[in-house]
Protein backbone atom coordinates (compact mmCIF):
# COMPACT_ATOMS: atom_id res chain seq x y z
CA UNK A 1 0.00 0.00 0.00
CA UNK A 2 1.02 3.76 -0.46
CA UNK A 3 2.40 3.45 3.01
CA UNK A 4 4.44 0.53 2.79
CA UNK A 5 5.90 1.89 -0.32
CA UNK A 6 7.42 4.89 1.59
CA UNK A 7 8.17 2.96 4.78
CA UNK A 8 10.79 0.25 1.94
CA UNK A 9 11.98 3.98 -0.01
CA UNK A 10 12.89 4.85 3.24
CA UNK A 11 14.68 1.84 4.12
CA UNK A 12 16.93 2.17 1.24
CA UNK A 13 17.52 5.88 0.72
CA UNK A 14 17.60 6.69 4.10
CA UNK A 15 20.15 9.54 4.46
CA UNK A 16 19.20 10.58 0.83
CA UNK A 17 17.56 13.92 0.79
CA UNK A 18 13.88 13.53 0.21
CA UNK A 19 12.19 17.17 0.88
CA UNK A 20 13.82 20.77 1.08
CA UNK A 21 12.17 24.22 0.73
CA UNK A 22 14.92 26.81 1.26
CA UNK A 23 14.71 26.96 4.42
CA UNK A 24 14.52 23.31 6.24
CA UNK A 25 15.85 19.83 4.85
CA UNK A 26 14.64 16.50 5.16
CA UNK A 27 15.96 13.49 5.17
CA UNK A 28 13.76 10.07 4.00
CA UNK A 29 14.71 8.76 7.53
CA UNK A 30 14.12 12.53 9.37
CA UNK A 31 10.42 12.52 7.30
CA UNK A 32 9.76 8.87 8.10
CA UNK A 33 10.37 9.47 12.14
CA UNK A 34 8.07 12.43 11.44
CA UNK A 35 5.33 11.14 9.75
CA UNK A 36 5.37 8.14 12.62
CA UNK A 37 4.94 10.46 15.32
CA UNK A 38 1.74 11.88 13.01
CA UNK A 39 0.21 8.25 12.65
CA UNK A 40 0.48 7.85 16.90
CA UNK A 41 -1.17 11.16 17.03
CA UNK A 42 -3.67 10.44 14.58
CA UNK A 43 -4.61 7.48 16.31
CA UNK A 44 -3.91 7.48 20.22
CA UNK A 45 -4.99 11.37 20.44
CA UNK A 46 -8.21 11.58 17.92
CA UNK A 47 -8.98 7.87 17.80
CA UNK A 48 -9.10 8.06 13.68
CA UNK A 49 -10.12 5.41 11.88
CA UNK A 50 -10.04 3.17 8.66
CA UNK A 51 -12.47 4.90 6.09
CA UNK A 52 -12.61 8.12 7.46
CA UNK A 53 -12.48 10.84 5.15
CA UNK A 54 -9.95 13.60 6.09
CA UNK A 55 -9.38 17.09 4.55
CA UNK A 56 -5.79 18.18 3.71
CA UNK A 57 -5.99 22.12 3.52
CA UNK A 58 -2.20 23.12 2.82
CA UNK A 59 -0.23 24.23 0.50
CA UNK A 60 2.82 22.30 -1.19
CA UNK A 61 4.42 21.96 2.27
CA UNK A 62 6.11 19.38 4.44
CA UNK A 63 3.33 19.03 6.65
CA UNK A 64 1.48 17.78 3.23
CA UNK A 65 3.72 14.74 2.63
CA UNK A 66 3.59 13.76 6.54
CA UNK A 67 -0.58 13.56 6.81
CA UNK A 68 -0.71 11.99 3.10
CA UNK A 69 1.40 9.49 4.37
CA UNK A 70 0.19 8.95 8.02
CA UNK A 71 -3.52 9.11 6.49
CA UNK A 72 -2.43 6.35 4.68
CA UNK A 73 -0.99 4.20 7.14
CA UNK A 74 -3.91 4.81 8.98
CA UNK A 75 -6.20 3.41 6.41
CA UNK A 76 -8.13 6.83 6.20
CA UNK A 77 -8.99 8.22 2.66
CA UNK A 78 -7.26 11.65 1.92
CA UNK A 79 -9.52 15.15 0.20
CA UNK A 80 -6.94 17.44 -0.66
CA UNK A 81 -8.46 20.37 -1.60
CA UNK A 82 -8.02 24.17 -2.89
CA UNK A 83 -6.72 26.37 0.13
CA UNK A 84 -8.23 29.31 -2.02
CA UNK A 85 -12.14 28.30 -1.40
CA UNK A 86 -13.96 29.92 0.74
CA UNK A 87 -16.51 28.39 3.36
CA UNK A 88 -19.44 28.17 1.40
CA UNK A 89 -17.31 26.08 -1.54
CA UNK A 90 -15.69 24.22 1.59
CA UNK A 91 -19.66 23.54 3.13
CA UNK A 92 -20.00 21.62 -0.10
CA UNK A 93 -16.97 19.17 0.01
CA UNK A 94 -17.94 18.74 3.70
CA UNK A 95 -21.29 17.63 3.00
CA UNK A 96 -20.36 16.05 -0.30
CA UNK A 97 -17.53 13.64 0.96
CA UNK A 98 -18.53 12.94 4.86
CA UNK A 99 -15.38 14.55 6.00
CA UNK A 100 -14.44 14.07 10.10
CA UNK A 101 -11.25 16.03 10.33
CA UNK A 102 -9.49 18.59 8.57
CA UNK A 103 -5.55 18.72 8.82
CA UNK A 104 -4.37 22.81 8.19
CA UNK A 105 -2.45 25.92 9.93
CA UNK A 106 -3.81 28.29 11.73
CA UNK A 107 -2.96 30.85 9.22
CA UNK A 108 -5.73 28.98 7.03
CA UNK A 109 -8.08 28.52 9.37
CA UNK A 110 -10.15 32.14 8.53
CA UNK A 111 -11.22 30.10 5.42
CA UNK A 112 -13.72 27.71 7.31
CA UNK A 113 -15.73 31.12 8.70
CA UNK A 114 -18.40 29.26 11.08
CA UNK A 115 -17.60 25.83 9.80
CA UNK A 116 -15.51 24.83 13.00
CA UNK A 117 -18.16 26.19 15.55
CA UNK A 118 -21.06 25.36 13.71
CA UNK A 119 -19.87 21.52 12.93
CA UNK A 120 -18.27 20.29 15.81
CA UNK A 121 -18.38 17.09 14.98
CA UNK A 122 -15.22 17.71 12.30
CA UNK A 123 -11.77 17.87 14.31
CA UNK A 124 -9.64 20.87 12.77
CA UNK A 125 -6.31 19.64 13.31
CA UNK A 126 -3.96 22.84 13.18
CA UNK A 127 -0.53 21.38 12.37
CA UNK A 128 1.70 24.24 13.59
CA UNK A 129 -0.01 23.39 16.99
CA UNK A 130 1.64 20.29 16.77
CA UNK A 131 5.29 20.98 17.27
CA UNK A 132 6.05 17.53 14.98
CA UNK A 133 8.58 19.29 12.82
CA UNK A 134 10.66 20.58 15.25
CA UNK A 135 10.53 17.88 17.78
CA UNK A 136 13.71 15.49 17.64
CA UNK A 137 12.29 12.44 19.16
CA UNK A 138 12.11 8.73 18.42
CA UNK A 139 15.40 8.96 16.69
CA UNK A 140 15.08 4.96 17.68
CA UNK A 141 12.44 4.04 14.99
CA UNK A 142 13.42 2.48 11.62
CA UNK A 143 11.29 1.36 8.74
CA UNK A 144 12.39 -2.32 9.98
CA UNK A 145 11.36 -1.97 13.64
CA UNK A 146 8.62 0.81 13.47
CA UNK A 147 5.14 1.11 15.02
CA UNK A 148 3.00 -0.42 12.56
CA UNK A 149 -1.36 0.18 13.93
CA UNK A 150 -2.94 -2.96 12.60
CA UNK A 151 -5.38 -1.56 10.13
CA UNK A 152 -5.70 -4.10 7.00
CA UNK A 153 -6.07 -2.26 3.74
CA UNK A 154 -5.57 -3.50 0.34
CA UNK A 155 -4.91 -2.21 -3.01
CA UNK A 156 -8.35 -1.80 -3.79
CA UNK A 157 -9.12 0.13 -0.37
CA UNK A 158 -10.19 3.78 -1.69
CA UNK A 159 -7.53 6.07 0.02
CA UNK A 160 -8.00 9.55 -2.05
CA UNK A 161 -10.74 11.75 -2.94
CA UNK A 162 -10.25 14.31 -5.42
CA UNK A 163 -12.38 16.54 -6.98
CA UNK A 164 -12.86 17.52 -10.78
CA UNK A 165 -14.98 20.66 -12.06
CA UNK A 166 -18.39 19.34 -13.72
CA UNK A 167 -20.72 20.91 -16.01
CA UNK A 168 -23.70 21.15 -13.51
CA UNK A 169 -22.49 23.71 -11.32
CA UNK A 170 -21.08 21.09 -8.44
CA UNK A 171 -18.03 19.55 -8.84
CA UNK A 172 -17.60 16.03 -8.79
CA UNK A 173 -15.43 13.63 -6.43
CA UNK A 174 -13.14 10.91 -7.89
CA UNK A 175 -12.35 8.15 -5.50
CA UNK A 176 -8.70 6.97 -6.19
CA UNK A 177 -7.68 3.62 -4.68
CA UNK A 178 -4.00 2.48 -3.11
CA UNK A 179 -3.73 0.61 -6.39
CA UNK A 180 -5.40 3.52 -8.77
CA UNK A 181 -2.80 6.06 -6.86
CA UNK A 182 0.23 3.75 -7.53
CA UNK A 183 -0.42 2.82 -10.61
CA UNK A 184 -0.27 6.38 -12.18
CA UNK A 185 2.92 7.41 -10.40
CA UNK A 186 4.11 4.51 -11.79
CA UNK A 187 3.03 4.90 -15.42
CA UNK A 188 4.39 8.13 -15.64
CA UNK A 189 7.91 7.08 -13.48
CA UNK A 190 8.22 4.56 -15.69
CA UNK A 191 7.78 6.83 -18.84
CA UNK A 192 10.25 9.86 -18.00
CA UNK A 193 12.81 7.10 -16.19
CA UNK A 194 12.45 8.95 -12.91
CA UNK A 195 15.38 7.87 -10.52
CA UNK A 196 16.41 8.19 -6.96
CA UNK A 197 18.72 11.21 -8.87
CA UNK A 198 16.32 13.45 -10.05
CA UNK A 199 15.49 16.33 -8.10
CA UNK A 200 11.56 17.30 -8.52
CA UNK A 201 10.68 21.51 -8.58
CA UNK A 202 6.99 20.68 -7.35
CA UNK A 203 5.29 24.27 -8.16
CA UNK A 204 2.37 22.32 -9.36
CA UNK A 205 -0.33 22.56 -6.30
CA UNK A 206 -0.70 19.28 -4.35
CA UNK A 207 -4.31 19.70 -4.13
CA UNK A 208 -4.63 19.17 -7.71
CA UNK A 209 -4.42 15.74 -9.46
CA UNK A 210 -1.41 16.30 -11.15
CA UNK A 211 0.57 17.92 -8.84
CA UNK A 212 -0.24 15.52 -6.35
CA UNK A 213 0.44 12.23 -8.23
CA UNK A 214 3.17 13.79 -10.49
CA UNK A 215 5.27 16.00 -8.17
CA UNK A 216 4.73 14.79 -4.80
CA UNK A 217 3.85 10.99 -5.04
CA UNK A 218 6.20 9.72 -7.78
CA UNK A 219 9.49 11.41 -6.71
CA UNK A 220 8.81 10.02 -2.90
CA UNK A 221 8.16 6.70 -4.00
CA UNK A 222 11.39 6.48 -6.68
CA UNK A 223 13.47 7.78 -3.95
CA UNK A 224 13.90 10.96 -5.44
CA UNK A 225 14.29 14.40 -4.13
CA UNK A 226 11.55 17.62 -4.11
CA UNK A 227 12.33 21.32 -3.94
CA UNK A 228 8.95 22.59 -2.39
CA UNK A 229 7.86 25.65 -4.43
CA UNK A 230 4.76 26.57 -2.16
CA UNK A 231 4.08 29.90 -4.76
CA UNK A 232 5.15 30.40 -8.55
CA UNK A 233 7.64 33.49 -8.94
CA UNK A 234 9.45 33.46 -12.40
CA UNK A 235 12.25 34.85 -11.48
CA UNK A 236 12.67 32.69 -8.07
CA UNK A 237 11.84 29.28 -10.09
CA UNK A 238 14.51 30.57 -12.78
CA UNK A 239 16.77 31.11 -9.93
CA UNK A 240 15.87 28.05 -7.85
CA UNK A 241 16.65 25.94 -11.08
CA UNK A 242 19.85 26.64 -11.51
CA UNK A 243 20.60 26.55 -7.58
CA UNK A 244 19.29 23.35 -6.78
CA UNK A 245 19.98 21.35 -10.04
CA UNK A 246 16.41 20.66 -10.92
CA UNK A 247 15.80 17.78 -13.46
CA UNK A 248 12.09 17.74 -13.55
CA UNK A 249 9.68 20.43 -13.66
CA UNK A 250 6.13 20.34 -14.22
CA UNK A 251 4.15 23.35 -14.84
CA UNK A 252 0.80 24.54 -16.77
CA UNK A 253 1.54 26.90 -20.23
CA UNK A 254 1.02 29.86 -18.03
CA UNK A 255 4.07 29.37 -15.96
CA UNK A 256 6.23 28.35 -19.27
CA UNK A 257 4.76 32.02 -20.81
CA UNK A 258 5.88 33.69 -18.05
CA UNK A 259 9.65 32.29 -17.84
CA UNK A 260 9.68 33.11 -21.58
CA UNK A 261 8.45 36.42 -20.58
CA UNK A 262 10.81 37.87 -17.87
CA UNK A 263 13.69 35.97 -19.82
CA UNK A 264 15.96 39.15 -20.83
CA UNK A 265 18.13 36.35 -22.45
CA UNK A 266 19.13 32.69 -23.20
CA UNK A 267 19.79 30.04 -20.38
CA UNK A 268 21.26 27.09 -19.88
CA UNK A 269 19.84 24.56 -17.60
CA UNK A 270 22.23 21.41 -17.94
CA UNK A 271 20.86 19.43 -15.08
CA UNK A 272 17.06 19.78 -16.29
CA UNK A 273 15.83 17.18 -18.02
CA UNK A 274 12.08 17.39 -18.62
CA UNK A 275 9.74 20.68 -18.83
CA UNK A 276 6.20 18.80 -18.98
CA UNK A 277 3.08 21.43 -19.35
CA UNK A 278 -0.16 20.12 -17.95
CA UNK A 279 -3.62 21.01 -17.45
CA UNK A 280 -3.99 23.09 -20.06
CA UNK A 281 -3.41 22.88 -24.15
CA UNK A 282 -0.08 24.77 -25.18
CA UNK A 283 -0.90 27.59 -27.06
CA UNK A 284 1.23 28.06 -30.64
CA UNK A 285 4.55 28.94 -30.32
CA UNK A 286 5.06 29.04 -26.87
CA UNK A 287 7.10 25.57 -27.12
CA UNK A 288 9.11 27.30 -30.28
CA UNK A 289 9.45 30.72 -27.71
CA UNK A 290 10.61 28.36 -24.71
CA UNK A 291 12.87 26.43 -26.44
CA UNK A 292 14.95 29.64 -28.21
CA UNK A 293 15.46 30.99 -24.46
CA UNK A 294 16.09 28.08 -22.57
CA UNK A 295 16.93 25.15 -25.43
CA UNK A 296 14.70 22.53 -23.73
CA UNK A 297 11.67 21.49 -25.60
CA UNK A 298 8.16 21.85 -23.11
CA UNK A 299 6.94 18.00 -23.44
CA UNK A 300 2.52 18.02 -23.48
CA UNK A 301 0.90 16.20 -21.14
CA UNK A 302 -2.43 14.83 -21.47
CA UNK A 303 -4.38 13.52 -18.40
CA UNK A 304 -7.42 13.55 -16.74
CA UNK A 305 -8.57 13.48 -12.89
CA UNK A 306 -10.58 10.23 -14.16
CA UNK A 307 -8.01 8.65 -15.78
CA UNK A 308 -4.43 9.81 -15.01
CA UNK A 309 -1.74 10.94 -17.20
CA UNK A 310 -2.76 9.92 -20.59
CA UNK A 311 0.15 10.25 -22.96
CA UNK A 312 3.50 12.71 -22.96
CA UNK A 313 4.81 13.84 -25.62
CA UNK A 314 8.42 12.63 -25.57
CA UNK A 315 9.95 12.51 -29.05
CA UNK A 316 12.17 14.63 -30.73
CA UNK A 317 11.40 18.27 -30.34
CA UNK A 318 8.24 17.84 -32.35
CA UNK A 319 7.26 20.24 -35.53
CA UNK A 320 3.68 19.69 -34.74
CA UNK A 321 2.76 21.47 -31.22
CA UNK A 322 -0.57 20.13 -31.01
CA UNK A 323 0.08 16.40 -30.45
CA UNK A 324 0.06 15.09 -26.62
CA UNK A 325 2.47 12.51 -27.64
CA UNK A 326 1.68 8.93 -27.51
CA UNK A 327 -0.27 7.23 -24.69
CA UNK A 328 1.77 5.35 -22.16
CA UNK A 329 2.25 1.91 -21.71
CA UNK A 330 -0.56 0.73 -19.60
CA UNK A 331 -3.00 2.75 -21.50
CA UNK A 332 -5.40 2.51 -24.42
CA UNK A 333 -7.07 4.84 -26.09
CA UNK A 334 -9.50 5.12 -28.55
CA UNK A 335 -11.56 7.12 -30.89
CA UNK A 336 -15.23 6.91 -31.33
CA UNK A 337 -18.19 8.19 -33.47
CA UNK A 338 -21.12 8.95 -32.25
CA UNK A 339 -22.58 5.18 -32.39
CA UNK A 340 -19.25 4.00 -30.34
CA UNK A 341 -17.31 2.81 -33.20
CA UNK A 342 -13.87 2.85 -33.29
CA UNK A 343 -12.64 5.23 -36.31
CA UNK A 344 -9.32 4.69 -38.12
CA UNK A 345 -5.81 7.13 -37.60
CA UNK A 346 -6.66 10.40 -38.99
CA UNK A 347 -10.33 10.30 -37.88
CA UNK A 348 -11.86 12.73 -35.72
CA UNK A 349 -14.28 11.45 -32.97
CA UNK A 350 -14.69 11.44 -29.16
CA UNK A 351 -11.50 10.24 -27.06
CA UNK A 352 -12.11 7.29 -24.68
CA UNK A 353 -9.42 5.76 -22.39
CA UNK A 354 -9.00 2.60 -20.58
CA UNK A 355 -6.42 3.33 -18.01
CA UNK A 356 -4.85 0.97 -14.50
CA UNK A 357 -5.66 4.48 -12.92
CA UNK A 358 -9.41 5.25 -13.73
CA UNK A 359 -11.78 5.57 -11.74
CA UNK A 360 -15.24 3.05 -11.72
CA UNK A 361 -16.80 5.91 -10.79
CA UNK A 362 -18.05 9.77 -9.06
CA UNK A 363 -18.76 9.49 -5.90
CA UNK A 364 -22.95 9.40 -5.82
CA UNK A 365 -23.25 10.06 -9.19
CA UNK A 366 -25.25 6.38 -10.71
CA UNK A 367 -26.42 8.52 -13.70
CA UNK A 368 -23.65 10.48 -14.51
CA UNK A 369 -21.53 7.02 -14.08
CA UNK A 370 -23.29 5.33 -16.74
CA UNK A 371 -22.87 8.30 -19.59
CA UNK A 372 -19.12 8.54 -18.76
CA UNK A 373 -17.92 5.63 -17.97
CA UNK A 374 -18.85 2.80 -20.41
CA UNK A 375 -17.80 -0.29 -21.70
CA UNK A 376 -14.56 -0.49 -19.05
CA UNK A 377 -13.39 2.67 -20.47
CA UNK A 378 -13.94 6.64 -19.51
CA UNK A 379 -15.41 9.39 -22.31
CA UNK A 380 -13.50 12.21 -22.31
CA UNK A 381 -15.95 14.66 -24.14
CA UNK A 382 -12.69 15.63 -25.81
CA UNK A 383 -12.18 15.24 -29.84
CA UNK A 384 -9.15 14.02 -31.13
CA UNK A 385 -7.62 11.64 -33.42
CA UNK A 386 -4.60 8.95 -33.98
CA UNK A 387 -1.88 9.27 -36.49
CA UNK A 388 -0.81 6.24 -37.60
CA UNK A 389 1.92 6.13 -34.96
CA UNK A 390 -0.09 5.98 -32.45
CA UNK A 391 0.38 9.80 -31.62
CA UNK A 392 -2.64 11.38 -30.47
CA UNK A 393 -4.08 14.80 -31.38
CA UNK A 394 -6.39 16.81 -29.41
CA UNK A 395 -8.94 18.68 -31.80
CA UNK A 396 -11.54 20.19 -29.08
CA UNK A 397 -12.86 20.48 -25.91
CA UNK A 398 -16.20 18.69 -25.08
CA UNK A 399 -16.57 19.71 -21.48
CA UNK A 400 -17.79 22.91 -21.12
CA UNK A 401 -15.65 24.46 -18.74
CA UNK A 402 -12.92 27.53 -18.11
CA UNK A 403 -9.60 26.71 -17.93
CA UNK A 404 -7.58 29.77 -15.90
CA UNK A 405 -4.17 28.58 -15.84
CA UNK A 406 -4.75 24.93 -15.87
CA UNK A 407 -7.51 25.02 -13.50
CA UNK A 408 -10.69 23.85 -14.52
CA UNK A 409 -13.76 26.19 -13.73
CA UNK A 410 -17.33 25.61 -14.36
CA UNK A 411 -19.00 28.53 -15.60
CA UNK A 412 -22.46 27.64 -14.32
CA UNK A 413 -21.01 27.72 -11.00
CA UNK A 414 -19.92 31.07 -11.02
CA UNK A 415 -23.78 32.15 -12.39
CA UNK A 416 -25.47 30.51 -10.05
CA UNK A 417 -23.31 32.64 -7.53
CA UNK A 418 -23.49 36.16 -9.55
CA UNK A 419 -27.54 35.21 -9.96
CA UNK A 420 -27.74 35.23 -6.11
CA UNK A 421 -27.21 38.94 -5.89
CA UNK A 422 -29.91 40.71 -5.57
CA UNK A 423 -28.94 43.34 -8.08
CA UNK A 424 -28.49 40.74 -10.90
CA UNK A 425 -31.09 39.63 -12.88
CA UNK A 426 -29.61 37.66 -15.70
CA UNK A 427 -25.81 36.75 -16.25
CA UNK A 428 -23.63 35.05 -18.92
CA UNK A 429 -20.23 33.65 -17.97
CA UNK A 430 -17.43 32.40 -20.43
CA UNK A 431 -13.67 32.18 -21.14
CA UNK A 432 -12.08 34.17 -23.29
CA UNK A 433 -8.43 33.83 -24.58
CA UNK A 434 -5.90 36.45 -23.44
CA UNK A 435 -2.43 38.02 -24.67
CA UNK A 436 -0.69 34.33 -23.71
CA UNK A 437 -3.71 32.44 -25.14
CA UNK A 438 -4.81 31.23 -22.01
CA UNK A 439 -8.15 32.04 -20.44
CA UNK A 440 -9.59 34.37 -18.39
CA UNK A 441 -13.38 34.37 -17.17
CA UNK A 442 -15.62 37.25 -18.46
CA UNK A 443 -19.30 37.48 -16.91
CA UNK A 444 -21.74 39.71 -18.91
CA UNK A 445 -24.43 40.94 -16.65
CA UNK A 446 -28.16 42.42 -16.56
CA UNK A 447 -28.31 44.10 -13.27
CA UNK A 448 -29.73 47.11 -11.49
CA UNK A 449 -28.63 50.75 -12.89
CA UNK A 450 -26.98 51.35 -9.19
CA UNK A 451 -25.03 47.82 -9.51
CA UNK A 452 -21.10 48.44 -10.35
CA UNK A 453 -18.43 45.99 -10.92
CA UNK A 454 -16.74 46.66 -7.42
CA UNK A 455 -20.11 45.31 -5.63
CA UNK A 456 -20.13 42.36 -7.62
CA UNK A 457 -16.73 41.57 -6.48
CA UNK A 458 -17.31 42.34 -3.62
CA UNK A 459 -20.42 39.69 -3.36
CA UNK A 460 -18.29 37.11 -5.11
CA UNK A 461 -15.29 37.09 -3.03
CA UNK A 462 -16.98 35.98 -0.07
CA UNK A 463 -18.18 32.80 -2.14
CA UNK A 464 -15.98 32.21 -4.63
CA UNK A 465 -11.99 31.39 -4.37
CA UNK A 466 -10.35 34.60 -6.12
CA UNK A 467 -9.42 32.58 -8.86
CA UNK A 468 -13.23 32.01 -10.00
CA UNK A 469 -14.12 35.63 -9.62
CA UNK A 470 -14.36 37.14 -12.92
CA UNK A 471 -11.68 39.08 -14.86
CA UNK A 472 -13.86 41.11 -17.02
CA UNK A 473 -17.16 42.15 -15.52
CA UNK A 474 -19.29 44.04 -18.56
CA UNK A 475 -22.64 44.73 -17.88
CA UNK A 476 -25.22 44.63 -20.40
CA UNK A 477 -29.02 45.58 -21.08
CA UNK A 478 -30.07 42.02 -21.90
CA UNK A 479 -28.58 38.98 -22.78
CA UNK A 480 -29.75 37.21 -26.88
CA UNK A 481 -30.03 33.68 -26.36
CA UNK A 482 -30.62 31.68 -29.93
CA UNK A 483 -32.69 28.51 -30.00
CA UNK A 484 -30.11 26.43 -28.83
CA UNK A 485 -29.66 28.28 -25.64
CA UNK A 486 -26.18 29.47 -26.84
CA UNK A 487 -25.57 33.45 -26.11
CA UNK A 488 -24.48 35.25 -29.04
CA UNK A 489 -21.69 37.88 -27.23
CA UNK B 1 12.57 61.98 -12.83
CA UNK B 2 9.03 60.97 -12.34
CA UNK B 3 6.65 62.24 -9.71
CA UNK B 4 4.41 60.26 -7.49
CA UNK B 5 1.16 61.37 -10.18
CA UNK B 6 3.11 60.58 -13.04
CA UNK B 7 4.01 56.76 -11.76
CA UNK B 8 0.47 56.32 -10.49
CA UNK B 9 -0.90 56.81 -14.21
CA UNK B 10 1.75 54.53 -15.46
CA UNK B 11 0.35 52.26 -12.67
CA UNK B 12 -2.73 52.41 -14.28
CA UNK B 13 -2.41 51.86 -17.40
CA UNK B 14 0.02 48.80 -16.84
CA UNK B 15 -2.62 47.12 -14.74
CA UNK B 16 -5.29 47.79 -17.41
CA UNK B 17 -3.55 45.92 -19.74
CA UNK B 18 -1.56 43.14 -18.38
CA UNK B 19 -4.43 41.99 -16.58
CA UNK B 20 -6.98 43.43 -19.69
CA UNK B 21 -9.42 44.57 -17.78
CA UNK B 22 -12.47 46.62 -19.42
CA UNK B 23 -11.99 49.63 -17.37
CA UNK B 24 -11.70 53.12 -17.70
CA UNK B 25 -9.01 55.33 -15.63
CA UNK B 26 -12.08 56.81 -13.72
CA UNK B 27 -13.10 53.23 -12.25
CA UNK B 28 -9.93 53.89 -10.11
CA UNK B 29 -11.03 57.13 -8.51
CA UNK B 30 -14.13 55.79 -6.42
CA UNK B 31 -12.30 52.70 -4.76
CA UNK B 32 -9.86 51.65 -1.77
CA UNK B 33 -8.83 48.47 -3.24
CA UNK B 34 -7.44 47.09 -6.33
CA UNK B 35 -9.23 44.21 -5.37
CA UNK B 36 -12.49 45.58 -5.82
CA UNK B 37 -11.70 46.09 -9.28
CA UNK B 38 -10.64 42.64 -10.21
CA UNK B 39 -10.33 38.90 -8.25
CA UNK B 40 -6.59 39.37 -7.23
CA UNK B 41 -5.56 35.61 -7.68
CA UNK B 42 -1.79 34.40 -7.95
CA UNK B 43 -2.18 34.52 -11.99
CA UNK B 44 -3.21 38.22 -11.62
CA UNK B 45 -0.69 39.41 -9.22
CA UNK B 46 2.30 37.53 -11.42
CA UNK B 47 0.49 39.42 -14.73
CA UNK B 48 0.65 42.64 -12.74
CA UNK B 49 4.46 42.29 -11.15
CA UNK B 50 5.81 41.42 -15.07
CA UNK B 51 3.84 44.33 -16.41
CA UNK B 52 5.61 46.64 -13.78
CA UNK B 53 8.56 45.41 -13.98
CA UNK B 54 8.25 45.79 -17.87
CA UNK B 55 7.28 49.28 -17.87
CA UNK B 56 9.33 50.77 -14.90
CA UNK B 57 12.42 48.34 -15.84
CA UNK B 58 12.49 47.58 -12.03
CA UNK B 59 13.11 43.91 -10.48
CA UNK B 60 10.00 43.07 -7.87
CA UNK B 61 11.40 40.38 -5.32
CA UNK B 62 9.47 37.52 -5.04
CA UNK B 63 8.90 38.37 -1.05
CA UNK B 64 6.54 40.80 -2.09
CA UNK B 65 4.12 38.98 -3.92
CA UNK B 66 1.76 38.24 -0.84
CA UNK B 67 2.31 41.72 0.86
CA UNK B 68 -0.37 44.43 1.12
CA UNK B 69 2.06 46.14 -1.48
CA UNK B 70 -0.74 45.45 -3.45
CA UNK B 71 -3.52 46.01 -1.72
CA UNK B 72 -3.83 49.46 -3.37
CA UNK B 73 -3.23 52.38 -5.54
CA UNK B 74 -1.32 54.37 -2.65
CA UNK B 75 0.90 51.59 -1.29
CA UNK B 76 1.69 50.55 -4.53
CA UNK B 77 3.18 53.99 -5.95
CA UNK B 78 4.95 54.05 -2.61
CA UNK B 79 6.63 51.10 -3.57
CA UNK B 80 7.21 51.67 -7.10
CA UNK B 81 8.52 54.79 -6.39
CA UNK B 82 11.54 53.22 -4.08
CA UNK B 83 12.19 51.02 -6.55
CA UNK B 84 12.76 53.50 -8.83
CA UNK B 85 14.60 55.95 -6.45
CA UNK B 86 16.99 53.24 -5.40
CA UNK B 87 17.92 52.32 -9.49
CA UNK B 88 18.50 55.65 -9.96
CA UNK B 89 20.82 56.24 -7.08
CA UNK B 90 22.91 52.90 -8.32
Amino acid sequence: MIDDIFAHVTSHYPEHRAVFDGKNNFTYRELYVKQQQLVRYLIDELQIGKGEKIVLFLPNCVEFILSFFAIAEVGAIVVPLNIHLKEKELRYYIEKCGISAVITDSYLLSQWGKIPSHLQAIQFILFDKLDILSKNILNSLSPENDFHPSMETSLDDEFLYLSTSGSTGRPKIIPRTHYNVIAGAENVGNALEVTNQDMFLSVTPFFHANGLSNCMFLPIMKGASIFLMRQFSPRNMLRLIQENNITVLFGSPFIFSTLSDIADRTFCFPSLRFCLSTGAPMPKGLGKIFFSKFGIPVRQLYGSSETGTISIQLGDFPEDESSVGRPLNTVTVKIINKDGRELPPYEVGEIVVKSPVMIKGYVDEPELNKEAFSNGYFKTEDLGMLDRHGNLYISGRGKKFINVAGIKIDPLEIENVLLSFHKVRAVFVTGVKNRRGTEMIKAMLVAQPDCSVSEVIAYCKDKLAEYKIPRIIEFKDEIHRDIMGKVAW
Amino acid sequence: MFTEKEINNRIKKVIMHSLELNLHEDDFLNIKNLDELFGMDSVAIIELVIGLEQEFKIEIHPEYLNSEIFKNMDTLTAYISTLMNRKMGE
